[in-house]
């Protein structure tokens, strides 16, 4: 080095490169064409654009870019299409329309942007990487002329540790290139003014950015006792209230967990507007009694539709015969032990059937009585159904057989009250309502009318064709 | 430098084979140059029509994101998506948005690879267009979704939640891929290119904070030639990508569509159909946006009569690509013979939504139609009317499509009327100011042309004519 011939250079910097000016491409390329003829290697053009030709001048070998850019491509290309694969096909295969799990076609899409979405990262980065950027301090920044270099000067700069580079010579064969001006170029001395805080707090932070993945990678592995959080739990854990709980304030202004049906409104299916069919009652004879009732000293046991409400008034009652015309009947008194004097008044029950009487009902009421009605009250409705009879063998004392269906005080009810003992049950029978429809309950009804007319019945009552066989036997 | 600026018109739209026409005008040379696009946003405050358009776009930006915060706190019961039309405005604004988000990349890529030098003038111009373009578009599908904070189910990652992955096989998830690749792409392409002249704003800069801004921006970039070698490789690698991307993002949207077996989706015309639609409306915003810009930026040196000639004969073209499209359709509807389809097409035409099809019709294909002269091709505010009501068509476009088909489907008991709501509207609106204000910040602080490469194409024209120094 031969510092000390140039007097722009003081003793204690260091020169880096010569860098010489010029006002078009063309002066540019002829001098790079020159010093690179002149045998310097280490050289490098400064241009506010591209110049054609510039790489045939300076000898710079084409970039490894491509290949880069191809590999990358590849990667991702072969990265969406395994992952495809493993994904849909072998991880968790969905069936779609009995498609095959693995099918190349539709992995076209995805497998493609994948390629060019890798290449083309690919491209960004490398070719920042191969230029050495990002390199935001440079010495040539700090010559005030070079920062024409991106407006519409163009530099040429032979490095200082080019084999070749001599200060003298090498500022002589720039300055017969004809440049507006040739200037050296000094290492920067200046102290790194890079804050001592900045290395530790990098460190620190590199380490926590590894504190998620790390926890991810344990809870990936590890098995915990407790529920899953939820960052947003959506509809994954629904409150469910029991139905006659009180509920938070915040569910409904009255705290009930349930809500009463709307005012005026009946649920469907659940309108049950006549009276003769579904509760056994005839609405008009009701109306009648309870006027006749409000003149005199009776008490309101049920009325109309609200007869619900009286109905366990009227299960601790009991099977006073129909209107109670008699109260004092024996036979009344001994059949219902447990009933209280029971001068209680009856609905107005209806006495024919709410439904067409006809041989499907019969039928019907047949099958539904074997079935439910016979296992106590037996098969012809003598009270000797076989769970009696094996109770009364117990002689356990608390068993309490059921009623012959062939007594008076049941021959005496009228259909509705039977209809009404079936639906609810009296005394210690249960009601069948709830597992028998209301067609069957008439039915069954029906079906006991035909029994008690069985035992009771006269010549007359036979078909006459049919008179001579029964005489038969 | 700046005082050599010359205000003659020449008139530069001549065809003349052997003798090429000038894409730069008024005597620049390169310092003048990089004055008259740099001072753009070197310039101390803007002016009062920029603050005037700013304040507009960025108020309706809030609304939008106001929307959008009403949207999730009320659910997608605010939008008139209802049955049978599910996909309404929002898709209708998505598939509008992406293809105006075509044309940037297209005039980048594509004419880049094909090496149509007038392309240096306007194509950062259009790429920075596209970005904001599929910013717009990227919201709407986000948002459709319903529960936006579980978006995130669309990535396939190895969720331990749902122990399962996305189907691949739906076109839906090809369009998220696609669009987020060109999404990707189009920003590095776009950054890229705008590296050298964040250098140039770096170097030219006066004031300390727009000396570190623009210095990091512009990640150190000296014009090394070694540099520009790798650059320039990289570039046309990525033009070289860039275009089978571009075709294939706006194939893949149609595939939402073409997919599925709804009546006047069904078709195999859709991916050519829409890349021509695309392009249609891309480059009609190019014109939207371009025109008042040069007038108002003082860049019709830059941006001459020829490239907004160019650019006309583009929408020319892909205009009527689009109506041979729409031919095409009807003729398949009747020659297919399939009852359903033959129906969807007719109702299109002469249903209740006649009025969106012949505004379609009018819009893309007749009005384009006009440039077929040159008196048209080559008057600003002619082509900037027109270009409106391309973009007016192919909102149309893509009306027609989603909603038409979605109104009459398989069921006649559920064929209803849609009627969009307010926070429909408002949305749409909304999307527009996102847009402008991206774009009006885009022209505030960044480089609006491509000046080292509009250099390289002066350098490579006074090459040519044999001047090896400064003219005039």
């Amino acid at each position: 080095m031969t510092q000390a011939q140039d007097p722009q250079i003081t003793p204690q910097t260091k020169v880096i490169g010569l860098l010489a000016e010029f006002d078009s491409p063309d002066a540019l390329l002829a001098a790079a064409e020159r010093v690179r003829g002149a045998g310097y290697l280490k050289t490098d053009a400064f241009s506010p654009f591209p110049i054609h030709g510039m790489d045939e001048a300076m000898g710079i070998r084409p970039t490894g870019l491509p290949w880069l850019a191809l590999l990358v491509g590849m990667f991702g290309g072969l990265a969406g299409l395994f992952g495809e694969l493993w994904a849909n096909s072998i991880d968790y295969p969905i069936m779609v329309s009995g498609k095959p799990f693995f099918s190349l076609p539709a992995t076209i899409p995805v497998s493609f942007e994948l390629t060019i979405l890798g290449a083309g990262v690919a491209t960004f980065l490398g070719m920042l990487v191969l230029n050495g950027l990002p390199r935001l301090a440079n010495p040539l920044f700090r010559k005030p002329g070079f920062l024409r270099a991106t407006t519409d000067r163009f530099f040429l700069m032979i490095e200082a540790t080019d084999p070749k580079f001599d200060l003298a010579p090498t500022r002589s064969l720039l300055e017969s290139l004809q440049p507006l001006g040739v200037e050296a170029c000094e290492a920067d001395t200046s102290p790194s003014p890079m804050p001592k805080f900045v290395l530790p707090v990098l460190v620190l932070m590199g380490c926590m950015a590894l504190i998620p993945p790390a926890l991810i990678a344990r809870a990936r592995v590890t098995k915990s006792e407790k529920p899953r959080f939820d960052t947003f739990p959506d509809m994954d854990y629904t409150p469910g209230y029991k139905a006659q709980a009180p509920a938070p304030t915040n569910l409904f202004a009255d705290r009930r967990a349930s809500r009463p049906p709307v005012p005026g409104t009946v649920p469907r299916g659940s309108l049950q507007d006549d009276d003769r069919l579904y509760r056994g009652i005839d609405p008009d004879q009701q109306t009648a009694m309870r006027l006749s009732s409000q003149t005199g000293t009776m008490l309101t046991s049920t009325s109309g539709p609200a007869e619900e409400a009286a109905e366990e008034e009227e299960i601790a009652e009991e099977d006073a015969p129909d209107a109670a015309p008699d109260p004092t009947d024996p036979e009344d008194t001994a059949d219902a032990p447990m009933a209280a004097e029971d001068d209680e008044p009856q609905p107005a029950w209806v006495t024919s059937f709410p439904l067409p009487v006809t041989r499907e009902l019969m039928v019907r009421g047949r099958q539904r009585y074997d079935i439910y009605c016979s296992a106590c009250h037996g098969l012809g409705g003598d009270g000797s159904g076989l769970v009696s009879r094996r109770a009364l063998e117990l002689e356990q004392g608390t068993w309490i057989p059921p009623l012959s269906l062939h007594v008076d005080s049941v021959l005496e009810q009228p259909v509705g009250q039977l209809y009404h003992t079936v639906t609810h049950g009296v005394r210690s029978m249960p009601g069948y309502g709830d597992q028998l429809i209301v067609e069957d309950r008439w039915a069954i009804v029906l079906y006991i009318r035909a029994l008690q007319r069985s035992r009771n019945a006269s010549p007359a009552d036979v078909p006459s064709d049919l008179l001579e066989t029964l005489r038969d036997l | 430098m700046a005082g050599t600026l010359t205000t003659t018109v020449v008139d530069n739209t001549f065809e003349d084979p052997g003798n090429r026409a000038p894409l730069v005008l008024g005597g620049q040379d390169y310092a003048s140059l990089t004055d008259t696009i740099c001072k753009i946003p070197e310039r101390q405050w803007p002016s009062m029509a920029w603050f005037i358009c700013f304040g507009i776009s960025s108020s309706l930006t809030i609304m939008l994101f106001g929307l959008i915060g009403h949207l999730i706190f009320t659910g997608v019961g605010v939008w008139g998506n209802n049955h049978p039309v599910f996909w309404g405005w929002p898709i209708v604004n998505f598939v509008f948005w992406v293809g105006i988000g075509h044309a940037g990349t297209l005039i980048s890529a594509i004419l880049c690879v094909f090496r149509q030098q007038w392309r240096t003038s306007i194509n950062r111009f259009a790429e920075a267009m596209t970005i904001f373009a599929v910013v717009c578009a990227g919201i709407f599908p986000g948002i459709h979704v319903g529960r936006v904070w579980a978006a995130y189910w669309l990535a396939p990652y190895p969720s331990t939640h749902l122990a399962m992955w996305p189907n691949f096989l739906s076109p839906l998830l090809w369009d998220v891929v696609a669009v987020s690749t060109y999404a990707t792409i189009s920003a590095l392409f776009w950054y890229m290119g705008m590296i050298p002249d964040l250098a140039t704003l770096r170097d030219r800069a006066k004031e300390r904070w727009r000396q570190v801004v623009y210095g990091v921006l512009a990640l150190g970039w000296t014009g090394s030639a070694r540099h520009w070698s790798r650059y320039e490789r990289a570039y046309i690698l990525l033009a070289a990508l860039a275009t089978p991307l571009v075709l294939s993002v706006h194939s893949v949207v149609s595939f939402d569509f073409a997919g599925s077996q709804l009546p006047g989706w069904h078709t195999t015309i859709f991916p050519p159909y829409f890349v021509a639609g695309a392009v249609f409306s891309g480059f009609s915003m190019v014109i939207t946006l371009l025109v008042p810009s040069r007038e108002l930026f003082g860049l019709k040196d830059v941006i001459t009569v020829r490239h907004l000639d160019n650019i006309t004969k583009f929408i020319l073209a892909t205009g009527t690509m689009v109506g041979y499209a729409y031919l095409i359709e009807f003729f398949i509807a009747w020659y297919g013979g399939n009852p359903y389809e033959r129906f969807a097409f007719i109702n299109r035409a002469f249903g209740p939504y006649a009025w969106a099809y012949w505004t379609m019709i009018a819009c893309n294909v007749i009005t384009p139609q006009l440039f077929w002269f040159k008196k048209f091709r080559t008057t600003p505010w002619i082509m900037f009317v027109v270009s409106i009501f391309a973009n007016i068509g192919m909102w149309f476009e893509r009306f027609v499509i989603v909603i038409t088909s979605l109104s009459r489907d398989f069921l006649p008991s559920s064929w209803a009327y849609f009627t969009p709501t307010w926070v429909d509207i408002g949305m749409f609106v909304g999307s527009f100011g996102l847009f402008f204000t991206l774009f009006l910040l885009f022209i505030r602080f960044m480089p609006m042309v491509a000046i080292a490469e509009v250099k390289a194409v002066m350098a490579h024209e006074r090459h040519k004519s044999g001047e090896s120094s400064h003219e005039s």
